[in-house]
């Protein structure tokens, strides 16, 4: 559900997330995130790119394991950019304020 | 030689009169009543004259001056589908013989024709009519039949006009569902939908009679509850051992009673084994009038409930039988959003599997000036264990499918705000109001407003509700704990949002046009 690749030439991790980040999928990505967090670190990276574009649903719970993410970030001295596809989960990040914390890259497509 | 059988009256074609002089010999020893024509023309005007059904079968050769075996056989298959011909056709004609058999010739026999071939093949051509005619008189008496079910189990009383509207669609052309409703007098109504057991002419008849009871004890004031009771006792004490002797299945009856009395301002509910008739307010709120109870015939401690409660102006009530929750199940969606696509929007969508079982839908509005579209019509109307926290993925795919099926696609993306929404609703009432308990259950009712296309949402839950300044903690979103979050998204991404009972019931509202309201 949740991989990260590391392109060296730019120093730069991407993680990609298969499907909605909802209640359901959070405990996997948090385990996920704890795991392999040490190893993204190791790293020292200078970007780093989050990419939801698969994720049509992000509810409450979603939304706090990105914002553990993005701390995690700011913990590293990276400001992270996500990316995303659906108008549904812009508008949550709207909400949420997260173009406060990351760059936040809109790339429409269709939901249904 | 066998006496000749008037009743076995056959055609005989062919314009050689010694062939012809001979079939007619031969066929009257085999016993035939035969009659002769020279050709297809001859033929056509015996047909015409005695009518088609005096003949049982028509034998013709295919080679004639003018018109051919082949003509005759396509203007007899016009004529008359049941009336079986076969075809004498020379040696070698196997494209004829497949034309004939195309064209529709009960059969063929190719030159020279032995005796026992001839008989033995218009025997079966005579059989092949014989079937056909009591299929097609079957047919007849059936469609019959249909009509006078859809008059018997539709019967409504003069005075119901702007309050009532119905669905009947019966599985077969005779079935066991049917509803009556009457107008007792001035703002007074009684209903009845009722489903018998199975679907074939048993059901109708049992349809029947129980109906003729209801009827007569209505017209002598006679509670309705003294009928639904007597025919219980006759299930059990007379009809069901009867069927138990015959090695049949018992029947049953599944019913569900409405008076009302918009006079006094009240309704009673009886149900029976059908699913439970619902109400839905002015402002779009649902609520089951009754609890399910066993069908008559199936207990003898029977009556069930009785439930009265109050009416309020501008209510609807729903009845309808298991057929509607049965082909909901199988569509995956929300009954009450399948009563609305096939009601409202009369639409039943060639795409989608028929139905399994008769479908009868009632709805009855206590208000008659109101217009269709400026009401609500629920959608979705269901209750959740605490314990079933584990469920939502499941059950966001039935509300996502559920608002799809009913709403087509004019939601668009939006969709996904309505259910995130719901999702963090639902949540929030299960974790929060529920403590995740299988004893506690909360509510999620979905309604849709046409004229404004307006999606109006509510979740109830059994909770203490919370004793914060909502208002405030909402206003220092987002970065509190989940709780909260939840609430904050649904303010943020629906049009209109209310919170009552102490947050124990959260409303919010979508317009499908994007306007956004002011926050309750």
């Amino acid at each position: 559900m949740l991989e990260s690749n590391y392109i060296e030439s730019k120093r730069r991790v991407v993680v990609r997330l298969e499907g909605d980040l909802k209640s359901t999928s959070v405990p996997e990505a948090g385990n996920w995130l704890a795991t392999e967090w040490p190893r993204i670190r190791a790293q020292s990276p200078k970007q780093i790119q989050l990419d939801l574009r698969e994720a049509k649903v992000v509810d409450s719970t979603g939304l706090n394991w990105v914002f553990q993410f993005l701390k995690n970030c700011r913990d590293l001295g990276v400001k992270p950019s996500i990316q995303i596809a659906s108008p549904a989960a812009q508008r949550v990040f709207q909400f949420a304020g997260l173009d406060k914390l990351a760059t936040v890259k809109f790339r429409s497509r269709k939901q249904l | 030689m066998a006496a000749v059988n008037k009743t076995r009256r056959i055609l005989v074609v062919d314009d050689d009169k010694y062939g012809l002089s001979f079939l007619r010999s031969s066929l009257r020893l085999g016993g035939f009543d035969v009659v002769a024509a020279m050709s297809a023309a001859e033929a056509r005007a015996l047909i015409e004259g005695e009518g088609s059904s005096a003949f049982l079968a028509v034998l013709t050769d295919h080679r004639m001056p003018g018109e051919t075996g082949l003509d005759l056989l396509g203007w007899i298959r016009k004529k008359d589908e049941t009336l079986s011909t076969v075809m004498i056709t020379a040696e070698g004609e196997k494209e004829l013989v497949k034309e004939s058999l195309q064209a529709g010739a009960s059969d063929f026999l190719e030159k020279p024709v032995s005796y026992i071939e001839l008989i033995e093949a218009l025997e079966r051509a005579i059989e092949r009519t014989l079937r056909q005619r009591r299929s097609a008189e079957h047919a007849i008496g059936i469609a019959a039949a249909g009509k006078l079910d859809t008059f018997l189990n539709t019967q409504t009383s003069a005075g119901l006009e702007g309050h009532l509207r119905l669905f009947y669609r019966p599985l077969h052309e005779v079935g066991g569902d049917f509803v009556q409703a009457r107008q007792m007098g001035n703002g007074r109504f009684v209903i009845f939908l009722g489903d018998v057991s199975g679907h074939d002419l048993t059901a109708g008849y049992v349809s029947s009679y129980f109906q003729g009871l209801v009827r007569a004890g209505i017209e002598a004031s006679r509670p309705i509850g003294e009928s639904l009771r007597l025919f219980n006792r006759i299930l059990l004490e007379e009809w069901s051992p009867a069927a138990e002797s015959r090695g049949e299945i018992m029947t049953s009856l599944a019913i569900s009673t409405l008076e009302i009395d918009l006079n006094a301002g009240k309704v009673v509910t009886t149900v029976a084994g059908n699913p439970p008739p619902v109400c839905v307010d002015a402002q779009g709120w649902v609520r089951s009038m009754a609890k399910p109870g066993f069908p008559l015939g199936w207990v003898e401690s029977w009556p069930g409930d009785v439930y009265t409660e109050p009416v309020s102006e501008g209510d609807v009530f729903l009845l309808f039988s298991d057929g509607l929750t049965d082909w909901a199940e199988e569509l995956g969606i929300d009954p009450l959003a399948l009563f609305y696509t096939l009601f409202v929007e009369a639409i039943v969508s060639e795409l989608i599997a028929p139905p399994p079982d008769d479908l009868i839908l009632l709805r009855f509005q206590t208000d008659p000036q109101i217009n269709v579209s400026d009401q609500f019509h629920p959608l979705i109307h269901e209750t959740y264990a605490g314990s079933e926290v584990d469920q939502i993925d499941r059950l966001e795919v039935v509300w996502r499918r559920t608002l799809v099926f009913a709403l087509e696609n004019e939601l668009e993306d939006r969709i996904f705000d309505v259910l995130i929404c719901i999702r963090e609703a639902v949540l929030n009432a299960m974790i929060h109001g529920c403590e995740r308990l299988p004893t506690k259950r909360c509510s999620l009712n979905v309604s849709y407003r046409p004229s404004d296309r307006r999606i109006r949402v509510r979740v109830d839950d059994p909770g203490k509700g919370h004793q914060f300044d909502l208002a405030s903690r909402l206003a220092e979103m987002p970065l509190v704990d989940g709780r909260q979050l939840g609430l904050g998204m649904i303010q943020h991404l629906s049009d209109e949002m209310g919170i009552e009972n102490e947050g124990t019931s959260v409303r919010f509202d979508f317009f499908i046009d994007g306007v956004k309201g002011k926050d309750a």
